[in-house]
């Protein structure tokens, strides 16, 4: 065949570039180390590679969420075993503090150490992260979750919110506890009593707790609500208070009517409502006040106020005390007779002009149950008659009339009745012991958190794991796609160099061979 | 010529000398572009009858031809249009190929960086760095966006448009040289001798063929006389004769910025035929097959993955609430910005008035990278307007009655089924025969841009809105979609719905399923027109008063859904805002692997990565077709030298094949001279 000068350069020339393109391609595959630098060298391995790619962002981004995850948690965790251990050091004083015999200082002692634990425990409730956030106040980070309201009991500011962080695929693990979970929630045999609104006057009254187990006694449903009533002679000072039940029909009186000074608490039906001595509610103020709509919760705060106050209770007597307008005084109610004694509630009551009656009665109904009457009715003399039943001595003086209410209530009119209190030092050990049994439902809400965050912690571990693996098998995944077999690279690269070689070797030899050199 | 011996060595000194002459026109050519080696044909004159024999008479050259393989020429010129196609194809793909790939251009990383960033807001939604990230992050996701758009149209109206203008005008110069040559080669034919063709000036017009080959594929057709007529592509006539019949660059009707091949029917005509379709092969072929199945798709797809990034994280916006405790803001420009809805339409410049059509994209997983046709009034009189797909299947026709009613004062906004588009025609100067573009997607790249640059603004709270289901027998997803307006007359909250109603209002689907009415808590059907009933689309997102919820699954009728506002006064103040909460910057986190476009099929980065691998196709397919191609072209030129290429040893030999004849020749003629001599010696 002839060859064609010209194109022999061509052909040989197209040879060179084409070897040297290889080359080219043979030494970029190994020095970066990948077989596809553009996605036309594997259009599919291309998109497979931006799908990987992609997976291993969404993978690393799942290990950053999950450290940052088990970093809260664990900071949540610190938190709890302190609180844990403040609640410990609540029930060993509160053990120690049913014990009847202790003198009002050892009382006091007590008293304060509850406070300072208390505000230990405020420290950590209402405790910052880092970042300045409130870690116990649900989404309300900005809010300090616990805040003590004018009568010392410290109110939730926080909401139910729960943050959660993404660790894996529709996996999303909490990283916060509202402390609507752990702190104001604490399972209660009584609950708490809100009051609904301020008085029309603008004064307020604290919440409503059982500080006298023996008399604590739930309004009637429907409307669960009690309303404490201040009236007063010369308004708008108020001077006399009384507690009705709204559900029921009247005649509804459940307390009262009492005198009232400001500052006093309001006591009925086993619970304590404390009213503020500096705005104190006028004449003509009513209060409504509900239990609590949630399952019977209190929370730790009020527990640790409640014992404060339960440690102020001390009274080896009995005590009496007569209503509003009510000429009756009563006295002594010492226990003369200790062998005689055992512990009870009791109603004196004047049947009729010159009579009077002493019955042993329930008060955890509505009305009292009359469970006997150790004194029949008998004379009584206003100028002074003395009675003597289950060892108690006490001495009543005055002329009884009718119990009334503020309005007066419309005829039938009932019998004047002193309500006879069992000593206070009983009432105390009560309420302790109630408190107590709070306390360690306090510390069963913390061990759910824990455990629950125990929990947490152990997926967040297994899910890390599982990510680790995934990134793995990705990553190998996508070496085998765009990464080079090193070997192959390297023999490539030779089988390139020495084809070039030998092609320029070839050329360099046969390009001057021409007949005109010979002729 | 003489007689005898003198003669016959004249002739040979004569042929020797062309012989040497022609070896030496090969040898000065042996490097020319196109030249093909021509060789002497010699001939025995026919000898004189002598006394009964005939005498050898000498010779004569009888021809100089080139040597020349038709078909060889043919297989040259097609492999070379071939792979000037294929080689463009190559080139121009590979830009975008390479720009794609690298990771400081492509689009995942952005995405990325912005989920990284979503991320941080999640696991701390109170830390303002965090949000500063998110922001800062959205913003390079959108600058990415623009960088792209602008890189990729620069390729298309720079790059493109000018090799479309430069090819054409070499191509018109070629086919102007190519009909000289015709009439230049019809007049050396016919003066001279036969045997002796215009060798030269056919090697030149065959080089002007292979040339223009390069720019397009050529079709050639002898004629008798010499001259030749060419067509390109399929079947359009560029020369005739000695007439050349030159191509225009003319702009697209609609987008101006795009350059079409024009050509006149008749010489000097002012309307020009577009021929852009028929252009085939070449370099030029290459080029308008690139621009309209990869870089323009390209930009549309780039628009659609824009407007789905932006659609999505605008609506998630909408549906939280900031640090602030307002309703979340756009992150993005707002994708139906009247501005926006308005350029989505181009007016034909064939178009007499003017006519605006407002596009809104109300679901951005339904769209594609596809443009959309509309003509106006055809069939004539029947006041239609048709709208179709590019390859121009019928996607919905709307009545004279739905034209009036998408135009003033009305305005209402009609559904284009299966596009997730919707449209009006706020300025109808509509003339029967006019046509317009829909480009949905074009633009979309460019104009993303972040909204927000304060970082409160970034709402990572959830919204205060709770959806119940009251009655749901196929269990199907009720989720809040957008919240739209919050100002709607008919919003759920306590202003527009008092007490004692709940701020609050319920969906109602009827029985049959396909349609749908609000109600308010007491079951009241709101006042008209907010009241509905209204239809259910196939995407099933409904319109409810400020917002549109998504309803997911089989529809089975009677459903109710109700929607509340719990940003209100007890007991409706379950949701109030906090700062701490971050459900909503967890949603915005799910579109990480949440199937947002191409109706539902692809992530954000899963849909980058399909058209990483159509650009990559595209690109490999060139390549490997130009590689195929290039070493056939090879093999053609190969074959084609083999008969017409100069080869230097070759002429070597010729040269003094030649030479020895010439010598030979010389010393006929001192024979003869001696033979006279003689002669004269033996009469002297």
């Amino acid at each position: 065949m002839r060859i064609a000068t010209q194109n022999f350069y061509d052909r040989s020339l197209f040879n060179l570039q084409t070897r040297q393109t290889d080359l080219d391609r043979a030494q970029e595959e190994l020095a970066t180390g990948k077989k596809i630098l553009r996605p036309s060298d594997d259009p599919v391995g291309a998109n497979s590679i931006i799908r990987f790619k992609k997976e291993l962002e969404v993978s690393d981004r799942y290990i950053d969420a999950q450290t940052s995850a088990s970093r809260f948690n664990h900071e949540v965790e610190t938190s709890l075993s302190s609180m844990n251990n403040i609640l410990l050091r609540v029930q060993e004083i509160l053990t120690g503090a049913i014990n009847g015999a202790l003198d009002s200082e050892s009382l006091l002692a007590y008293k304060e150490e509850i406070s300072s634990r208390m505000q230990e425990y405020e420290g950590i409730a209402n405790q910052k992260n880092a970042n300045g956030d409130f870690m116990f106040a649900g989404y309300q980070t900005q809010t300090k979750p616990y805040e003590k309201d004018d009568f010392g009991y410290h109110q939730y500011f926080g909401d139910d919110g729960q943050r959660e962080v993404l660790i894996a695929p529709s996996f999303k693990v909490p990283v916060a506890d509202p402390g609507s979970t752990f702190i104001s929630n604490v399972a209660s045999n009584y609950s708490h009593f809100k009051p609904s609104a301020a008085g029309a006057s603008g004064a307020e009254v604290s919440m409503g707790f059982a500080d006298d187990i023996q008399e604590i006694n739930m309004p009637t449903a429907p409307l669960n609500t009690f309303q404490i009533q201040f009236s007063g002679a010369t308004p708008p000072v108020a001077d006399t208070w009384q507690v009705v039940d709204l559900s029921m029909p009247a005649p509804n009186l459940v307390g009262g009517p009492y005198d009232y000074t400001a500052g006093d608490d309001i006591q009925f039906q086993g619970l304590t409502v404390k009213t503020d001595v500096n705005n104190p509610p006028q004449a003509a103020d009513s209060f409504d006040m509900q239990p609590t709509t949630n399952a019977q919760e209190t929370s730790v705060f009020w527990v640790m106020q409640q014992a404060m106050d339960a440690l102020d209770i001390i009274g080896a007597n009995y005590t009496g005390k007569s209503i509003s307008n009510s000429s009756i005084t009563v006295n002594g109610g010492n226990i003369v007779f200790p062998d005689d004694h055992k512990l009870a509630d009791y109603d004196i009551v004047f049947p009729a002009a010159g009579s009077v009656e002493v019955r042993e009665v329930d008060r955890t109904t509505t009305p009292a149950t009359i469970l006997s009457t150790p004194i029949p009715a008998q004379l009584y003399n206003p100028a002074g008659t003395s009675l003597e039943f289950n060892g108690v001595k006490i001495d009543l003086a005055g002329t009884a009339g009718n119990q009334t209410t503020v309005p007066a209530a419309p005829a039938p009119n009932y019998p004047e009745t002193v309500k006879l209190d069992r000593p206070e030092n009983a009432r105390r050990a009560d309420v302790l012991g109630s408190l107590l049994n709070e306390v360690s439902n306090a510390q069963t809400s913390i061990d759910n958190i824990r455990s629950q965050i125990g929990a947490r912690l152990n997926s967040i571990d297994n899910q890390e794991q599982a990510q680790l693996l995934f990134k793995e098998t990705t990553r190998t995944s996508l070496a085998q796609i765009e990464e080079i077999d090193i070997y192959e690279a390297v023999t490539n690269l030779e089988t390139s160099k020495v084809g070039l070689q030998s092609a320029q070797q070839a050329f360099a030899r046969i390009q001057n061979l021409t007949l005109f050199d010979y002729i | 010529m003489g007689f005898g011996i003198l003669g016959t060595g004249v002739s040979g000194l004569a042929a020797a000398q062309k012989g040497l002459d022609t070896t030496g026109h090969n040898i000065a050519n042996a490097n020319t572009k196109g030249y093909n080696r021509q060789t002497v044909e010699q001939a025995s004159t026919v000898g004189i009858p002598f006394g009964g024999v005939f005498l050898g008479n000498g010779t004569q050259v009888s021809s100089i031809t080139r040597a020349f393989n038709e078909f060889s020429f043919s297989e040259v010129i097609y492999n070379q249009s071939q792979f000037s196609y294929n080689n463009s194809l190559n080139v121009n793909a590979g830009r975008l190929d390479n720009f794609l790939a690298d990771t400081d251009t492509g689009i995942t990383k952005s995405i990325e960086d912005m989920f990284d960033a979503v991320n941080g807001v999640s696991e701390e939604p109170t830390i303002v760095s965090a949000r500063n990230v998110f922001l800062s992050t959205a913003e390079s996701g959108a600058n990415r966006f623009n960088n792209m758009f602008t890189e990729v149209e620069q390729q298309h109206l720079g790059n493109i448009n000018q090799e479309v203008e430069t090819t054409v005008s070499a191509v018109n110069e070629i086919t102007k040289r190519i009909a000289q040559l015709n009439g230049e080669i019809a007049v050396a034919n016919s003066v001279s001798e036969s045997g002796f063709p215009a060798n030269d000036l056919l090697d030149k017009r065959d080089k002007l063929i292979a040339d223009l080959s390069e720019y397009v594929e050529v079709n050639k057709l002898d004629l008798p006389d010499g001259t030749m007529n060419l067509t390109i592509g399929s079947g359009l006539t560029i020369v005739t004769g000695t007439f050349a019949i030159p191509l225009s660059v003319e702009r697209n009707e609609f987008d101006t910025s795009k350059l079409e091949i024009g050509v006149s029917p008749t010489p000097g005509a002012p309307n020009k035929a577009i021929v852009t379709d028929q252009i085939q092969g070449g370099s030029l072929g290459g080029i308008l097959k690139i621009r309209d199945d990869l870089l323009l798709p390209a930009i549309r797809d780039m628009g659609k993955m824009a407007i789905g990034f932006a659609d999505s994280f605008n609506r998630q916006q909408s549906l939280g609430r900031d640090l602030n405790g307002s309703e979340g803001t756009n992150l993005f420009r707002d994708i139906n910005a009247p501005e926006l809805t308005l350029s989505r339409t181009l007016n034909s410049t064939k178009n007499p008035t003017v006519s605006d059509f407002a596009i809104n994209i109300t679901n951005t997983s339904l769209l594609t990278n596809q443009d959309y046709s509309m003509v106006y009034d055809v069939p004539a009189g029947s006041g239609q307007l048709s709208v179709t797909d590019q390859d121009n299947n019928p996607l919905v026709t709307f009545s004279a009655a739905d034209v009036t009613a998408m135009s003033p004062p009305t305005n209402t906004k009609f559904e284009i089924p299966g596009t997730g588009l919707e449209i009006n025609l706020p300025n109808n100067n509509l003339t029967p025969g006019d046509k317009f573009l829909i480009r949905p997607t074009y633009t979309g790249a460019r104009d993303i841009s972040s909204e927000i640059t304060n970082p409160d603004l970034v709402a990572a709270a959830d919204n205060y809105l709770e959806t119940t289901e009251i009655t749901n027998p196929n269990n199907i997803e009720f989720n809040l979609y957008e919240i739209s307006n919050t100002a709607d007359a008919n919003f759920p909250n306590e202003v527009n719905f008092p007490p004692p109603l709940d701020p609050q209002i319920r969906i109602v689907v009827d029985p049959t399923g396909t349609q749908y009415s609000i109600q308010d808590s007491a079951g009241t059907p709101l006042g008209a027109p907010a009241g509905g009933p209204f239809n259910i689309p196939a995407d099933q997102i409904i319109d409810v008063p400020g917002m549109r919820v998504e309803l997911k699954g089989t529809i089975a009728g009677n459903e109710v859904f109700t929607i509340t506002n719990q940003d209100g006064t007890d007991p409706f103040n379950q949701k109030k805002f906090g700062p701490g909460d971050n459900t909503n910057a967890l949603s915005m986190l799910e579109f990480q692997n949440k199937k947002t476009l191409d109706g539902g099929t692809n992530t954000f980065s899963e849909s980058y990565a399909e058209l990483v691998t159509f650009v990559g196709v595209v690109t490999q397919s060139g390549k490997i077709s130009a590689d195929s191609f290039q070493t056939l072209l090879a093999g053609a030129e190969e074959r084609m030298a083999a008969v017409s290429g100069v080869n230097l040893d070759e002429e070597a030999a010729n040269l003094i094949r030649y030479q020895q004849a010439y010598s030979a020749a010389a010393r006929i003629i001192t024979v003869a001279s001696e033979t006279f001599d003689t002669l004269m010696q033996s009469v002297r």
